[in-house]
């Protein structure tokens, strides 16, 4: 191996940590979000070129959980695996992922949703399953997740249970508690959901709650077939943590 | 010592750390990203607003609502109580548009439509969920027909059998008519109407970029093949056994920064003639990737962009 690509490779990782540790920086509030994006498969240290989308969802996604007032961090390349995000899970109040995604077989015979941790591996990365996830939070609520991956927003999936986001789509005059879980339904190109991801968190302001942002987020140019998919409380603001004393919305 | 280590990394590592490192800076400092609004730099960064907004002056107002009144009727929206107009710069999609909002008495904001800059309506969004109305369209012949009747008084100017396909929880359907111009796909583009499952709108949406030049000649389909296959081999190296072309064919493109990090986040806003090549994985390099797609110039061959399906 080359002495240059030896240095290529290191790019993206030494990239990834100045990010994070940037990023870290102080805290608006005590309710955590996760952020993991992952870069290794499709990068140079696994192939001779860098995708990159990842990078982009990675800093769009950790400026967005910021902006509603999440304690965000940012993870990826060997930060983010599959113990990582059973580690940080049981207090994120967000959560948000870019990988491969599906309905993995799991080892008890049965299907559940899953996403392929980093690790830094270029092969063989572990899933992480929604039945892990849910043994890990133990029905603790949660805000905002977000499954930027293939699959995830299908009526099957069983992510948003892990996270105790009920399965309903609470509309104008209806509420299912202050959160809301977005997923893409089949195969979704990262240009898609790049795009997508962009104007929702662009359309997320005052008198705009998650479900008009999401609305919002469909007026763009997509691939034909893409579509997004979303369960939980429409009119609610996307702000962290439980509402305020008094606050049954708070649109 | 920056020249030291620089220089080994080469430019695309360069570019890398440096992008990203002002991107965490900005994202740390709580920094919007983008430049100030009139700025000849100004562009989309990945992390800052994709808009600005800015009031229209009355005259152009009064035009633009009057346009939103009229659409709205034939949209069957309800009539709002107070409306607000915005000139929205569009720094994603390159475009420029003027917004309406529509509220309530209690200021919920109930249904928004944009027109670009000729007045044509070209996108529309009606807010909540409102999958329970009226009698539901029995099937997507019937959406097929109620779609088609709309973009027809909308003025929507499609052609063709559009794609039609229910969405999932009582979500309604979506008739969409992509764009081809001659007989080539501009990947994107076209129209598109959301229906509630009783046949109300829900959205609609019409993109239409503008085209570059056609090349004054063409690569054959022989020889986009052969320079996709030296790119893939390129890209993939001791990996590419594992990749294999699925579809080549000419599309109109935007360009993107896909695998270029030093190219402009947002994709390009007028589109280029190019062979589009999906490839697809299979054994070990399936684990985390599905498929590529490849832009080649087509006149040049050159890259112009690309995705990813993980």
């Amino acid at each position: 191996m080359s002495p240059g690509r030896r240095t290529r490779q290191l790019a993206l990782p030494l990239a990834m940590v100045a990010l994070a540790a940037i990023v870290a920086g102080p805290a608006r509030a005590a309710y955590q979000a996760t952020v993991d994006s992952n870069v290794s498969a499709f990068s140079f240290d696994c192939i001779n070129i860098n995708d990159t989308f990842p990078t982009k969802m990675l800093t769009a996604a950790v400026a967005g959980y910021r902006n509603l007032g999440f304690s965000t961090t940012g993870y990826s390349g060997p930060a983010f695996t599959r113990a990582h995000v059973l580690a940080r899970t049981p207090a994120d109040w967000g959560y948000y992922v870019h990988s491969h995604g599906d309905h993995y077989l799991n080892a008890d015979g049965k299907r559940y949703a899953g996403f392929k941790e980093d690790a830094g591996l270029c092969t063989g990365a572990r899933t992480v399953f929604s039945k892990e996830i849910a043994a890990a939070r133990v029905g603790r609520q949660s805000n905002l997740v977000i499954m930027s991956t293939c699959h995830l927003g299908e009526t099957a999936t069983t992510m948003p249970g892990a996270f105790a986001i009920p399965m309903v789509k609470a509309g104008t005059g209806a509420w299912a508690g202050p959160n809301f879980y977005l997923g893409y339904l089949g195969a979704a190109w990262d240009s898609d959901e790049f795009a997508f991801e962009t104007r929702f968190w662009n359309a997320l302001r005052p008198g705009y709650g998650v479900g008009q942002a999401f609305d919002v987020a469909k007026l763009g140019s997509f691939n034909v077939g893409f579509a997004a998919n979303w369960y939980g409380s429409y009119v609610w603001t996307g702000r962290a943590g439980p509402l305020p004393p008094g606050c049954t919305k708070c649109v | 010592m920056n020249a030291l280590f620089l220089a080994p990394l080469g430019r695309r590592g360069a570019r890398l750390l440096v992008a990203a490192a002002i991107a965490g800076a900005a994202i740390g400092l709580g920094l919007p990203g983008g430049t100030a609004p009139g700025d000849a730099a100004d562009r989309f960064v990945a992390g800052g607003p994709a808009t600005e907004r800015a009031p229209l002056p009355p005259e152009q107002a009064a035009q633009v609502l009057a346009a939103a009144s009229s659409s709205r009727q034939r949209l069957g929206l309800p009539g709002p109580a107070a409306v607000r107009v915005d000139r929205v710069t569009d720094r994603f999609s390159g475009m420029t548009y003027d917004e309406v909002t529509a509220t309530d008495r209690a200021g919920n904001t109930l249904h928004l439509q944009r027109f670009d800059d000729r007045g044509r309506l070209v996108g529309a969004v009606s807010f909540g969920w409102q999958s329970r109305g009226g009698r539901p369209m029995p099937d997507a012949e019937a959406a097929r027909a109620r779609g088609s009747r709309l973009a027809a008084d909308l003025g929507l100017n499609v052609s063709g059998a559009p794609d039609v396909r229910q969405d999932p929880d009582d979500g309604g359907w979506t008739i969409a008519w992509p764009r081809v111009v001659d007989g080539i796909p501009v990947l994107g583009d076209g129209a598109r109407i959301d229906l509630w499952p009783d046949g109300r709108v829900h959205a609609v949406v019409l993109a239409e970029k503008p085209l570059e030049s056609r090349p004054s000649s063409l690569l054959d389909e022989g020889a986009a093949r052969q320079r996709a296959t030296d790119t893939l081999g390129d890209l993939f190296g001791s990996r590419a056994g594992q990749i294999a072309i699925a579809a080549v064919g000419l599309g109109w493109v935007a360009p993107n920064d896909a695998f270029d990090p030093a190219a402009p986040d947002a994709p390009g806003s007028t589109l280029r003639l190019a062979w589009v090549v999906e490839a697809r994985t299979r054994g070990e390099l399936a684990d985390g990737l599905r498929a590529v797609k490849i832009f080649l110039d087509a006149g040049t061959g050159a890259l112009l962009g690309g995705d990813v399906l993980r």
